[in-house]
């Protein structure tokens, strides 16, 4: 374990993999504060500059954008109520209102050092974690590998917030589809390519992730002056600071959010915007008496920003160690990773030590240098929301556009681009979610490799599929997952009705 | 809320439609004249499991939100929308031409029309900024990609 960190603080310590950590993590920010551009279509904008580095700054400076933009999406939900991510949505219920009073710079130093603590339990825990489950997954064959994905894909259906079941259903399809475009892999037979030429070879992941996000996030906010509403942005008025004080009466608070986000994240399909609110309403419920929720409560800026940065840490256990990506954002990061000729899944850590533990103390090395730019240059940090948009969008989609121009050098990808974008307008207006699609595009080649080798190896008798105890212990979890969450819906209902039932009889007495 | 609704059936009705293309071309697939073993699965066994799957959850959903959509009272409101219509078409045209243009005239004339193209419409007032900014991004991204990047941007067929 320690010589393990070891070899990890020796691969940040190069002054070029620090820089690449800051640029990172600044660029995060960024994209965190700025209401509208995500990390996805930022890692996606910038991948063709990554082909010619070498993997481990790259990957340093994705996974940074990935956390540092949680860390970011704060800022705008405190001083401005409009958050920049969807992880910092719930921050907007106690943190506008703390700004509104003139306790915007507490705030954010609580978000901040939240944030913070979050990614330093989680990182350890990752630390912890990681070994042992790719050991496990090492020993995983072809139907062990399909069981597994099975249950990704059941994990994003059957907890998702927010869009129905049924409709995250069908986007994972729709992934699913796209990725079977080209040719088969065990014969070579074309399929879905229409005789065309071009489709040969198959629908190029980056194209579908730009295709379904960068023109969506792009037309937000590319409008007339007349069609924008104004935000009007709280001054910072007192110090960006929090006491030793509050911190301690913090820490059991930061301890269970920093613990329970991170094993949320684990699972794919729960991302922050599932955690998020649950470590608010636990928090509320733990303190029911204080009637400041909702109107100011610290408590409510440190529960979400904890909760969000484990989180974000916690769904990077998948992603290195098994190859399966838990969000949509996880899902280009890998894709980048095969660009870089980097093979995720359980053998990294042993073929590649240096850049796997490297990531590890690169995310509490990231982690310090957040907090340390955060407390003192958030005033100006929020400038960025100020500044008109249009011309940082329209770099964008130019930047998007010839992004997947370089994917393969041909303007065939441009005009797959624009299909995607008009699908996922549609997709948009009818509340389909799209992070499901581009998982499951990621998702869909290896589905069916396994898939195929499964069918050969236990001589397409499911029996012997199901029979293999692995593989059983995780059917039986799809099927809890499946299950559970409608039953536990039910018994909390039951016991609201109650509580609200004993109201009311004391009400009357 | 209605008036949402019916886009929802109208856009489940187009992923219907194009699940369905789908599972037809799915179930054309020819079979390999390459005969590995008798276990190996077809090429287009995976297809049509996810064609089907595609079909039936849509037509779920479909069935679902047409009741909903019969339940639910008109209350006379216009549909929500995330985005402002004309701005989609305009900017959907404009991105047509600009693949268009990429085949035609290659990436630095067609940049600068489009982008300058897109800058009118949204502020026509601050018409220098737009130029500046236009000028100097092209150059930018032509600069970066084609000889930092080495990645070669198109040139068009009419100037080469």
């Amino acid at each position: 374990m320690l010589e393990n960190l070891l070899i990890g603080v020796q691969t940040v310590i190069v002054p070029i993999n620090l820089a690449f950590i800051l640029g990172g993590v600044i660029i995060g920010q960024v994209v965190g504060i700025l209401p509208g551009l995500g990390p996805v279509v930022t890692i996606a904008v910038l991948l063709p500059f990554m082909y010619h580095l070498d993997a481990t700054p790259a990957l340093m400076a994705l996974c940074g954008i990935y956390y540092g933009s949680q860390f970011g999406g704060a800022i705008s939900s405190i001083l401005v109520n409009a958050p920049g991510t969807e992880s910092a949505v719930i921050t907007c219920l106690d943190g506008y209102p703390m700004a509104k009073k003139g306790r915007a710079g507490e705030a954010l130093a609580t978000a901040a050092m939240s944030s913070f603590v979050g990614g330093i339990i989680a990182t350890i825990l990752f630390i912890a974690l990681a070994q042992g489950l790719s050991k496990l997954i090492v020993s995983f064959g072809a139907p062990e590998y399909l069981a597994l994905m099975i249950f990704a894909l059941i994990c994003i259906a059957g907890i998702s917030e927010g869009s129905s079941k049924s409709k995250v259903f069908v986007s994972i399809c729709m992934g699913l589809a796209v990725g079977t475009v080209g040719m088969d892999i065990v014969t070579g037979t074309p399929r879905f390519n229409y005789g065309s030429f071009m489709l040969m070879d198959g629908i190029d992941f980056v194209v579908v992730a730009i295709g379904l996000y960068a023109f969506a996030e792009v037309l937000k906010n590319l409008r007339k002056k007349d069609e924008r509403t104004e935000e009007s942005t709280i001054a910072v008025q007192d110090k960006v600071k929090i006491s030793f004080k509050q911190m301690v009466k913090f820490i059991p608070l930061w301890i269970r959010q920093g613990i329970i986000g991170f094993v949320l994240g684990v699972f794919p399909g729960i991302g922050a915007g599932t955690s998020t609110p649950l470590a608010y309403m636990m928090e509320r419920g733990i303190d029911r008496k204080n009637p400041n929720w909702g109107e100011g409560e610290p408590k409510g800026v440190a529960a979400p920003e904890c909760s969000n940065n484990a989180c974000s840490i916690g769904a990077l256990v998948p992603m290195l160690t098994m190859g399966i990506p838990g969000s949509g954002t996880a899902a280009i990061m890998l894709s980048a990773m095969m660009v870089l000729g980097v093979t995720p899944g359980p053998t990294l850590i042993k073929t590649n030590p240096s850049l796997f533990w490297g990531l590890a103390v690169s995310f509490l090395v990231g982690s310090l240098i957040l907090l340390v730019v955060n407390l003192p240059l958030v005033k100006y940090c929020i400038k960025i929301v100020q500044l008109p948009p249009t011309f940082l969008f329209m770099s964008v989609w130019i930047l998007a556009i010839v992004g997947a121009f370089s994917c393969n050098n041909r303007i065939f990808d441009v005009s797959l681009i624009f299909i995607f974008s008009l699908l996922s307008l549609a997709m948009n207006a009818a509340k389909f979610p799209l992070s499901p699609f581009l998982i499951a595009t990621l998702l869909g080649d290896m589905i069916e490799k396994n898939l195929n080798r499964t069918a050969v190896m236990c001589h397409r008798n499911i029996i012997e599929f199901v029979s293999r105890p692995y593989v059983a212990v995780l059917l039986v979890m799809c099927v809890l997952v499946l299950v559970l969450p409608p039953i536990i819906k039910k018994i909390s209902a039951k016991k609201d009705a109650k509580i609200a039932q004993a109201a009311g009889n004391a009400a009357e007495q | 809320m209605k008036k949402n609704l019916l886009y929802e059936v109208y856009v489940e009705l187009f992923l219907l439609a194009l699940g369905a293309f789908y599972l037809g071309t799915a179930f054309s697939i020819k079979e390999s004249s390459l005969k590995l073993n008798d276990t190996n699965l077809p090429p287009k066994f995976y297809p049509i499991l996810v064609g089907s799957a595609w079909v039936l959850s849509v037509l779920f959903v479909l069935i679902k939100s047409i009741i909903k959509y019969k339940k639910c009272e008109d209350d006379g409101q216009p549909a929500k929308l995330k985005f402002v219509p004309k701005n989609v078409l305009v900017a959907s045209g404009a991105f047509i031409l600009y693949i268009v243009g990429l085949y035609l005239i290659g990436f630095i004339p067609s940049n600068i029309l489009f982008t300058m193209g897109i800058l009118t419409y949204l502020q026509k007032e601050k018409w220098k900024a737009n130029l500046i900014y236009t000028i100097i991004f092209t150059a930018i991204v032509f600069v970066l990609f084609n000889f930092v990047l080495t990645i070669y941007l198109p040139e068009g067929l009419i100037f080469r």
